[in-house]
């Protein structure tokens, strides 16, 4: 089987290639900039993954069911921005994510499933709404949106693996610890975003 | 199929999906004639695609009856819709925010694995196939083609469908979790496709 497949797959690759764009504004740079965005802020990528590590604190269905709902959520809020429509303290409300989650996190806080989906929710939001008003201009809307969306997506699935640890005592520690440093970091953006 | 085989063939299919393209009007020349040009494009046009993904998983996590008539509804109506703009003169361009919110609304209904009935899950492949068949006609005859490139996509289109909507009936029978990466890779696309929708309503299309 293996013996058609490599070849199978040689050809899709070579039947599939593109030409080769030598300006990075083209629109195909869409998907790595996108790829990218969400990962280019320490602030979102410690509040996408603190919401993989309370999901996974919480167990099921919160496992699962905050990290679909913080991505179609954050949508939403990219979509006001790409709109155009103000929302006020965005990087507070950015920063108040992490330093909550993390406080969630490090409390091992377990409120009931709607009040953990309105909170994911209402952050969610605010991170949206800044990769909204930030998309650069000139890209593929398209492809721009798929590498955000995966990438946002990644990291919510890289912290509930991380928090997979927490059916052992000893990573129930480092899991508090983890949601300690979050929240740590978190202080830190509010202060600079305060300031 | 052997499991390294199988992680391939996974991967494969990943790499494609992801394969960074430029969205085309026009149809990409694979140089074996127009019918493999058309099956080329559901490929490279990541709207279909997410289409096409979406209705799959969603007549899929209903079962393998739902699966086979969301086959045919989608398949019939893609090409009665894409003949359809092949003989008709019209803007296609306001035609596009409703292709989006096709797998925003698919999408939404695979997150929350709505039990939707049969008759409501094969309407939905049949209108989100036809909107699209009509959008593919009527770029097709933008560009001067003929039916055969309505035909590749067609063709792609039913292949497509049948290999999500069965591997979709197939991981999730046993398993929990898997009918739960399914339910995400629908929110995903939902994230997606209103994403979309947003940068379509800023650029004007």
């Amino acid at each position: 089987m293996k013996h058609t497949v490599v070849p199978i797959t040689a050809l899709l690759l070579l039947v599939l290639s593109n030409e080769a764009l030598a300006h990075t504004d083209h629109d195909a740079g869409g998907f790595t900039s996108g790829l990218y965005h969400p990962i280019s802020g320490l602030d979102h990528v410690l509040a996408m993954v603190a919401v993989g590590l309370w999901g996974a604190q919480l167990g099921k269905p919160s496992i699962w069911l905050l990290p679909v709902a913080f991505p179609i959520v954050m949508s939403l809020g990219a979509l006001l921005g790409l709109l155009g429509m103000p929302l006020p303290g965005v990087e507070i409300g950015i920063a108040a994510s992490a330093l909550a989650l993390g406080v969630m996190v490090l409390g091992e806080v377990k409120p009931r499933l709607a009040v953990a989906l309105v909170m994911v929710g209402f952050f969610a939001i605010f991170h949206g709404h800044a990769h909204g008003t930030e998309l650069p201009e000139g890209q593929s809307g398209v492809l721009y949106s798929i590498g955000f969306v995966l990438a946002t997506g990644t990291l919510h699935v890289s912290g509930v693996a991380i928090g997979l640890v927490h059916r052992w005592p000893a990573g129930r520690v480092a899991l508090r610890f983890a949601g300690g440093a979050v929240a740590a970091f978190g202080c830190f953006f509010l202060w600079r975003a305060i300031a | 199929m052997m499991p390294r085989a199988r992680h391939l063939a996974g991967a494969t299919f990943l790499i494609v999906l992801m394969w960074p393209s430029v969205a085309l009007a026009h149809l990409m020349s694979t140089g074996f004639g127009p019918f493999y040009d058309g099956m080329a494009h559901l490929f490279v046009t990541p709207v279909d695609l997410m289409a096409v993904l979406a209705v799959g998983m969603l007549a899929g996590l209903r079962g393998a009856k739902p699966g086979r008539w969301a086959l045919f509804g989608i398949t019939t109506s893609w090409l009665i819709g894409g003949t359809v703009g092949l003989c008709v003169e019209a803007d296609a361009t306001p035609l596009v925010i409703g292709a989006a919110a096709g797998p925003f609304v698919v999408g939404l209904a695979v997150a929350l694995d709505l039990r939707l009935p049969l008759a409501a899950t094969t309407s939905i492949a049949a209108l989100v196939g036809a909107g699209f068949g009509l959008l593919n006609g009527l770029s097709l005859r933008a560009t001067g083609a003929d039916s055969l490139p309505l035909l590749g996509i067609t063709a792609a289109v039913f292949v497509c469908v049948t290999l999500i909507a069965a591997a979709t009936v197939r991981v999730t029978r046993d398993r929990d979790w898997r009918r739960i990466a399914v339910r995400v890779a629908g929110s995903w696309i939902t994230a997606i496709s209103l994403l979309m929708i947003g940068w379509m309503l800023k650029t004007g299309v």
